[in-house]
């Protein structure tokens, strides 16, 4: 016999999975708003899904894969294409310590989108070059050749005390 | 090495002011996202059956043819553990059963008449056809409901024998009320101004005492099915609707809440964190909330007394019984938990690997919802 999943269940999911899906999407997009719309999507898409799932554990990185995906569809659209890295302040709303937050989300801010979510999935989120790769819908080849591009602008920025010289030449 | 790369990116996470999750707009919009994709797969079965269609034609003619209130469930749904198995229906903790003589059940009802059983071609609630439903008396009778739904989220009290719904009747949204022991419509209210919802057929809706709750986009509508009275609510948020005995959850700040609609009082305040959630019983007499990061264990408050037992296992483990207790089914058992020891106690009887019809290993927990 097999337990179908509840709404109950799918309800206390959103409120667990929320707050991890919303940073990483922050970091991907460095927007409150579209970080927001991003995570409600990715979770909208897991209801979608949510007949399937049988194991509540496995429900979280499925929804992790979804808000990737979604991102990396909106990084195709013409309209987000053209929209060029920035160098400017993300918007505010953050209580933080300014010499961390500033340097670093304002250094994610100047690469390209995809670059971007390369990093946070590779280095926030800790997932695998192959995760990476489903996850954007890209190949392993440029997982890594997007990594070292990244990697290269952000030591310019952060300096090689944060990334040192050698990172980057590792690709995985 | 990227750790301290690592650990900025983490810094800078922790430090971001994360809004409160709206789950009631993540379900509307789902559904909704759902409900498209499903009308495409089926212009598209559409299109390829008027293509075979016109081929198959010109084919035959070449060849030359020409053709409310906070009240325990009634005893009619038993004083133990209620789940489905397929098409049999369990009841008094698993130790009477019934068959419904249909391919599946969606889902099942706690009513002062008995246990409302929700059924069809499949066990799917959304998308999955005509609902059908039968009563389960107390002495195991079943007799048939002659309402058939499709596409809607139902609403029950478990105090009252009636089927809440919604319909959509020359483009304007009507709420029943269903009397299911007496098998006739009690009434008929229209709610002239609901314009969007969802992507059911018709808003999804909540019944407590004389009040239904309809979750369309812009604002819940409040519809008092005996005066005929409509009006709004703001203290559920638009979207798929959730009452449970008059009660419902909330937040205030850190704390997780159980909110009298009607009044607005608190009659429960608990820590939860940010993000933790309260979830109520089908009366709404408890609330449940994980205790544990990975759901370890699970807190149960009896939301007038305010104190709580705590169980082992996540919330979802668990169902309610129409009695008040909670229990899951598990190797086979029911393992019964009292709501004012926190104990549990396994029953004798071994429960069967399937019970019949297109999804004979489907087990479904008494009066828990399954929209999704």
């Amino acid at each position: 016999m097999a337990r179908t999943m509840t709404d109950d269940a799918f309800t206390e999911f959103v409120h667990a999975a929320w707050p991890g899906l919303y940073r990483t999407a922050y970091l991907m997009l460095g927007d409150h708003q579209l970080a927001e719309d991003l995570t409600q999507t990715a979770l909208a898409k897991t209801y979608g899904s949510w007949r399937t799932v049988k194991d509540p554990a496995a429900a979280p990185a499925y929804a992790r894969v979804v808000l990737a995906n979604t991102a990396a569809s909106w990084f195709r659209r013409r309209s987000w294409r053209n929209e060029q890295p920035t160098a400017q302040l993300p918007d505010a709303g953050v209580e933080h310590d300014p010499s961390t937050r500033t340097t670093v989300v304002d250094a994610l801010a100047t690469l390209p989108p995809r670059q971007r979510a390369v990093v946070v999935l590779r280095y926030y989120d800790d997932l695998s070059v192959r995760d990476v790769a489903h996850a954007l819908g890209i190949s392993e080849g440029t997982v890594k050749s997007q990594t070292s591009d990244a990697l290269a602008t952000l030591r310019d920025l952060l300096g090689e005390a944060v990334i040192p010289m050698t990172e980057g030449a590792r690709h995985d | 090495m990227t750790e301290r790369l690592a650990t900025l990116l983490r810094t800078a996470a922790d430090e971001l002011d994360v809004p409160t999750p709206p789950a009631a707009a993540v379900v509307t919009r789902g559904h909704r996202l759902r409900r498209r994709r499903q009308l495409r797969t089926g212009i598209a079965v559409v299109a390829i059956v008027a293509v075979a269609s016109v081929g198959a034609g010109y084919a035959v003619g070449r060849v030359g043819s020409d053709d409310g209130a906070v009240e325990p469930a009634g005893p009619a749904t038993g004083r133990g553990a209620v789940f489905t198995l397929g098409t049999t229906v369990f009841y008094d903790g698993g130790t009477e059963h019934v068959t419904i003589d249909d391919k599946a059940i969606k889902s099942t009802y706690y009513t002062s008449a008995g246990l409302l059983v929700r059924h069809g071609e499949n066990n799917y609630s959304d998308g999955g056809g005509p609902q059908r439903f039968s009563l389960v008396t107390e002495d195991g009778t079943v007799q048939h409901v002659s309402v058939v739904t499709e596409e809607v989220v139902p609403g029950i009290d478990p105090g009252q024998p009636y089927l809440a719904y919604a319909e959509v009747v020359k483009g304007e949204v009507q709420v029943v009320l269903h009397d299911v022991s007496a098998d006739e419509e009690v009434a008929r209210v229209s709610v002239p101004d609901a314009e969007s919802w969802g992507g059911w057929s018709a808003p999804p809706v909540a019944l407590s005492g004389d009040i239904v709750y309809v979750g369309t986009d812009d604002v819940v509508r409040t519809v008092n099915w005996r005066t005929g009275e409509v009006g709004t609510t703001d203290r559920l948020a638009p979207g798929f609707v959730s009452v449970q005995g008059g009660r419902t959850v909330g937040r205030d700040g850190k704390q997780s809440t159980v909110v009298d609609v009607a009044t607005g009082e608190v009659l429960l305040s608990v820590p939860s964190g940010r993000f933790g959630y309260l979830t109520l019983s089908p009366d709404g007499r408890f609330a449940t909330i994980s205790a544990g990061a990975g759901g370890e264990s699970v807190d149960v408050y009896d939301v007038d007394a305010g104190t709580h037992v705590t169980l082992e296992g996540a919330s979802w483990d668990y169902g309610w019984s129409p009695d008040g207790n909670l229990f899951k089914v598990a190797d086979r058992h029911v393992f019964t938990c009292s709501t004012d020891t926190g104990e549990c106690a396994v029953g004798e009887m071994t429960i069967p690997r399937s019970g019949g019809g297109v999804a004979p290993d489907d087990l479904r927990y008494g009066n828990q919802t399954y929209e999704s």
